[in-house]
């Protein structure tokens, strides 16, 4: 008697059977690094074509003047990138592999910011402003993106010089200053290290250190800090393309592939500012 | 046939009171009652009752007509001062119908074209219900949406998605109740018990000011009303629930007329079977309704009517239990959800031409999760308690040439949303770092509104409609002003057009991002200062020709734009605040043709296709909603062979819904704002392999392919009238894809698809007492 429905139970689980898996054929599609920073000489662009299937780059040295091709990713060489300013100026990057006699630097594009525009490579000057809004545009053979970013701003600097601390007794405050931004960025350094996870916040948290307590931007390290270590503290502010890039770094329930503002191509088109880059020695637990 | 005239001494003109019955079984019929001469006419409600009013003095004669009866004439002489009560009995045209046939009652499709201007409707009757293939047992809500302008995203979905909208702008009320989110397991079967059910009116455009509250259609369900005496009944077995009812009449409770009650309960066994077949708590999931209607005539011709609705899924799992089919071994939690209505109708006439509605309701849909072993957590509940009326006068006597309507509904409105959810956020030196999100929201807030209505009928080919509703939701802006304005030109008893234009506003959401394929259960808020009231607007185009008195060609142009609609952010981020929901409009275009067989004699059934394009916008990036279907073609039919045999069947043809595909993998480079460089991802970091995606809703699943079969038998079970049926789904075994997973792991990567129903035969029994 049992059989019966047994029966039916093996017959629906066959008619259950899923469609047949069907290889898939990705195009390769464009990816777009670049974040404008008012502080360098020069801005890049990072083009490169997402990857077919999962792939492990990390095994491969990195080197500083071909990241791309040595990181193991597919660069996308002959684009045509230009950033606009409001005011209608423009500049066109070149890519490192054009203008280096190595050919080296696929993929990189680059603008100059700073310096003396008649000693820069023709069109690839435009400075790079606080508060000032600038959108890329790129056309690829892999495809066409673009973005926009707001940099932020900040009326003052707000480094420090550094200084020993003593963590059962002293306090590091973030200066007053006017700062527009979508977002803060806190990363602890040792070194070239980035200790613990940065953080992420929408509003600005000016206790950077407190002795005891938990309400200071640093509390999520507080573990971290060893007698007689030098870490460098760093505040920077993100315009709203960047921030929601990377905020959701270290968050076990974002959904990381929603968070590009970028159109025709993932990664990130945003903006930085530092605001506060400080060395402390720690010299009492 | 009549039955029996009762005089009542009445002040002022004439009035007949009546009740239309199947002279057979003695069930309400919905019927035209027309009086000659004059033009006057009425239609029956689905207890068979009707009011004529405003009568001149002397010989009139009262014409009942049915589809599948026999015209009834019956002459009356009605004095000035008289309120006479009639009891009209019809025979059905065919005497060799079953039992299932006969009590069934016939469309409204015949009174819709009769109808002034007024919303754009598609009726399905009891027998019609009963006849379209179901897993199972008669579905009422998945039987709609069959019907043009309702489209089911799939198979499992829950929610219908009206002429382009989004599954949340469908309300749903039961005798004019609202109640929300009416699905179990997901969308596969509606809280609506079918034996309880007398029609459905699918409300997919053009409605008038009373409608508020959603932006694209209602799905109106009409509870069955018992009128005979003594108890009946029916019961019915299907291979995965057992459901009854039972109803009959008690004495009135205001008047000597007596009332009417049903009870209606149902519950799902495969739980049981699968404790007795696989083992105790193998299969922990059953779900169970109880459904309630009692209706009992109020002096002066009024009726208070009481709904009450209570249906549960719950899905229980223990440690006890071992591995299920849902768990793995040792996994207990508790995930339950349903709904509660209840709610009273009090109608009342006023005079000859005024007619007062009074409803008062509450209603609530909860969703509660917990896990044990790692004290994850979610609970959603939305409730209103709403006060709602209106007063209706006709201007004109006995022909009324304007009608003039005036209404208001006051809600509360509660919200509570309680999450606690953990997981490892990364690994290093120091340990492991959790991340936690433990949140509780709770939403108190008021909705009011009032509307205006007025309908012009100067002639009897042309009638206009024109409203003026304005909602006010608390913690919101403004209050929003919605006109309505539809018009229709008869132009001979076979032809007539239709236009309308409206505004709408919404302002309960369902928070889904509706690129899921599958939804188990809504989590809902309502509109603050953080979420928009959702607004839309509408125009439609219609035109509609009877080739004769059973088959009808309809064909609908529409038109609706869409502002401030709410999603999440992400469909995978389970994290959900009225705050972080990002706002995008949308437009939906469509046009919609119904070939439709009122159901005769021996058979009924309809073709419908529908051509529509929905499109959404957000930050100037327009792509197609989840839900677009371009082609969407279904065929339903029922026939009955002979007294015995009835046999149905649905095609259904559709083109892929849009899906947003997978592009590749990237690393994630950071830069470096201190050094002023980039850098790649660590080598254990997640950021190695992000997953790239295609542009928005860019790709589209498989055209879509199933065809339903049922037939049933009637035969006579101890001096019973029985039914045993036999359902098979998708009898072509069409593998239709619900979603695709990706294997990137592989290379190439391989796209591995999930299957919506399978082949999927079910029997059934229902006996009727």
């Amino acid at each position: 008697m049992r059989q019966a429905p047994l029966m039916l139970c093996g017959l629906l689980l066959a008619a259950c059977e899923t469609p047949a898996p069907t290889q898939l054929k990705a195009e390769p599609g464009l990816v777009v690094f670049s974040v404008l920073d008012p502080a360098g000489a020069e801005q890049t662009v990072l083009l490169m074509q997402t990857r077919p299937a999962v792939r492990d780059t990390t095994s491969r040295a990195v080197s500083i003047d071909d990241p791309i091709v040595s990181a193991g990713e597919i660069p996308v060489t002959g684009a045509r990138v230009v950033l606009y300013a409001p005011n209608g100026d423009s500049a066109v990057a070149i890519e490192d592999r054009v203008r280096r006699a190595d050919r080296l630097g696929a993929g990189v594009y680059r603008i100059w910011s700073s310096g003396t525009p008649a000693t820069l490579p023709a069109g690839a000057y435009l400075p790079i402003a606080m508060g000032v809004s600038y959108s890329l545009r790129v056309q690829s053979v892999v495809g066409n993106a673009q973005g926009t970013t707001r940099v932020p701003s900040n009326d003052r600097n707000l480094n420090v010089a550094a200084r020993a601390l003593n963590r059962s007794r002293d306090t590091v405050l973030l200066g007053e200053s006017a700062v527009q931004a979508a977002g803060f960025i806190y990363s602890l350094r040792n070194g070239n290290a980035t200790v613990g996870t940065p953080q992420y916040r929408r509003t600005i948290e000016r206790r950077l250190m407190l002795p005891t307590g938990n309400e200071w931007a640093f509390a999520y390290v507080r573990e971290r800090f060893t007698v007689g270590s030098r870490y460098t503290l760093t505040v920077t502010a993100a315009d709203s393309s960047y921030f929601g890039y990377y905020s959701s770094e270290g968050d076990p329930f974002a959904d990381r592939s929603a968070n590009t503002t970028l159109r025709g191509a993932v990664g990130v088109f945003g903006s930085v500012v530092l605001l506060y880059a400080s060395v402390v020695t720690i010299t009492s637990p | 046939m009549l039955s029996a005239t009762l005089p009542a001494q009445q002040p002022g003109t004439g009035r007949v009171r009546g009740v239309v019955v199947d002279a057979a079984t003695g069930r309400p019929i919905r019927a035209t009652v027309a009086v000659t001469p004059g033009r006057q006419n009425t239609r029956t409600d689905s207890a068979g009752r009707f009011l004529l009013s405003d009568l001149s003095s002397g010989s009139l004669t009262i014409v009942a007509t049915a589809f599948g009866h026999q015209v009834e004439r019956t002459v009356l002489q009605v004095s000035s001062d008289e309120m006479l009560e009639v009891r009209i009995t019809m025979r059905s045209l065919s005497q060799t119908l079953s039992e299932m046939r006969t009590t069934a009652t016939h469309s409204n499709e015949s009174a819709q074209a009769a109808a002034p201007a007024g919303a754009a409707t598609v009726s399905m009757s009891r027998r019609e219900l009963a006849a379209v293939p179901a897993v199972g047992e008669t579905d009422v809500l998945r039987a709609a949406s069959l019907l043009p302008g309702i489209a089911a995203r799939n198979d499992f979905w829950a929610g219908f998605n009206i002429r382009g909208g989004e599954s949340d702008q469908t309300q749903v009320r039961l005798d004019g109740l609202p109640i929300v989110s009416p699905f179990h397991l997901g969308g596969l079967f509606s809280t609506f018990i079918a034996d309880a059910v007398q029609n459905v009116d699918a409300r997919v455009g053009a409605l008038p000011a009373s409608y508020g509250g959603r932006l694209s259609g209602v799905l109106d369900v009409t509870s069955a009303e018992e009128t005979r005496s003594g108890i009946h009944g029916s019961m019915e077995v299907t291979a995965i629930a057992t459901s009854a009812k039972v109803g009959g009449v008690f004495p009135g409770l205001f008047v000597s007329a007596p009332g009417s009650w049903n009870v209606a309960v149902r519950r799902t066994y495969v739980d049981r079977l699968a404790d007795v077949i696989l083992g105790r708590g193998k299969f922990p999931y059953h779900f169970q309704d109880v459904q309630l209607r009692m209706a009992t005539p109020a002096r002066g011709g009024g009726t208070l009517a009481v709904t009450a609705y209570a249906g549960t899924d719950l899905l229980n799992p223990t440690a006890q239990g071992g591995g299920t089919v849902f768990t793995d071994s040792g996994t207990a939690f508790r995930f339950d959800w349903g709904n509660r209505l209840v709610g009273a109708t009090f109608t009342q006439p006023i005079g000859n031409s005024t007619q007062w509605v009074q409803r008062v309701a509450y209603t609530r849909f909860a969703t509660s999760y917990a896990d044990v072993n790692d004290g994850a957590r979610l609970f959603n509940s939305i409730s209103d308690v709403r006060l709602s009326g209106d007063i209706t006068r006709r201007f004109g006597g006995a022909s009324p040439k304007l009608t003039l309507s005036t209404g208001y509904e006051l809600s509360r409105l509660r919200t509570h949303y309680d999450e606690y959810i953990s997981a490892r956020a990364a690994d290093d030196t120091f340990g492991t770092t959790v991340a936690v999100d433990d949140t509780i929201i709770q939403q108190r807030g008021r909705a009011a509104s009032v509307f205006g209505e007025l309908l012009w009928t100067p002639n009897a080919s042309f009638s206009v409609r024109g409203g003026l509703r304005s909602d006010n939701v608390s913690h919101t802006p403004s209050t929003g002003i919605s006109p309505r304005l539809s018009a229709k030109l008869r132009v001979n008893r076979q032809l007539s057009f239709t236009g309308a234009m409206g505004r709408y506003a919404q302002w309960t959401h369902a928070v889904r991002n509706e690129d899921l394929p599958l939804r188990i259960v809504d989590i809902w808020f309502v509109s603050d200062s953080g979420m928009p009231v959702s607004t839309g607007t509408e125009r439609v185009l219609g035109g509609e020709y009877w080739l004769n008195d059973h088959n009808l060609v309809r064909l609908d142009l529409y038109e609706k734009q869409f502002t401030d609609l709410v999603e999440p952010f992400s469909s995978v981020d389970p994290r959900l605040r009225p705050s972080d929901l990002r706002k995008f409009d949308g437009r939906s275009r469509g046009a919609e043709l119904l070939l439709r067989h009122v159901t005769s004699e021996r058979w009924g059934g309809w073709i419908a296709y529908s051509v529509g394009r929905s499109t959404r916008e957000r930050d100037g990036e327009s792509y197609f909603a989840a839900h677009d279907r371009r082609h969407d073609l279904n065929v339903v039919a029922n026939y009955q062979w002979n007294d015995r045999y009835t046999f149905g069947a649905r095609l259904g043809v559709a083109s892929g819904t849009p899906y947003t595909g997978w592009a590749g993998t990237y690393a994630r480079w950071t830069y470096d704002p201190v050094a002023r460089r980039w850098r790649t991802p660590g080598f254990s970091s997640d950021a190695r392999n992000e997953q790239a995606r295609t542009t928005r809703n860019g790709r589209r699943y498989p055209a879509y392919e199933r065809l339903d079969l049922s037939v049933h038998r009637a035969f006579r079970f101890r001096g019973a009238d029985a039914d045993a049926s036999l359902n098979i789904i998708n009898a072509l075994a069409t593998q239709n894809v619900l979603v695709y997973s990706i294997d990137n792991e592989q290379s190439p990567p391989v796209l591995r698809g999930l299957s919506q129903l399978p082949f999927l035969p079910s029997l059934g029994l229902r006996v009727k007492f």
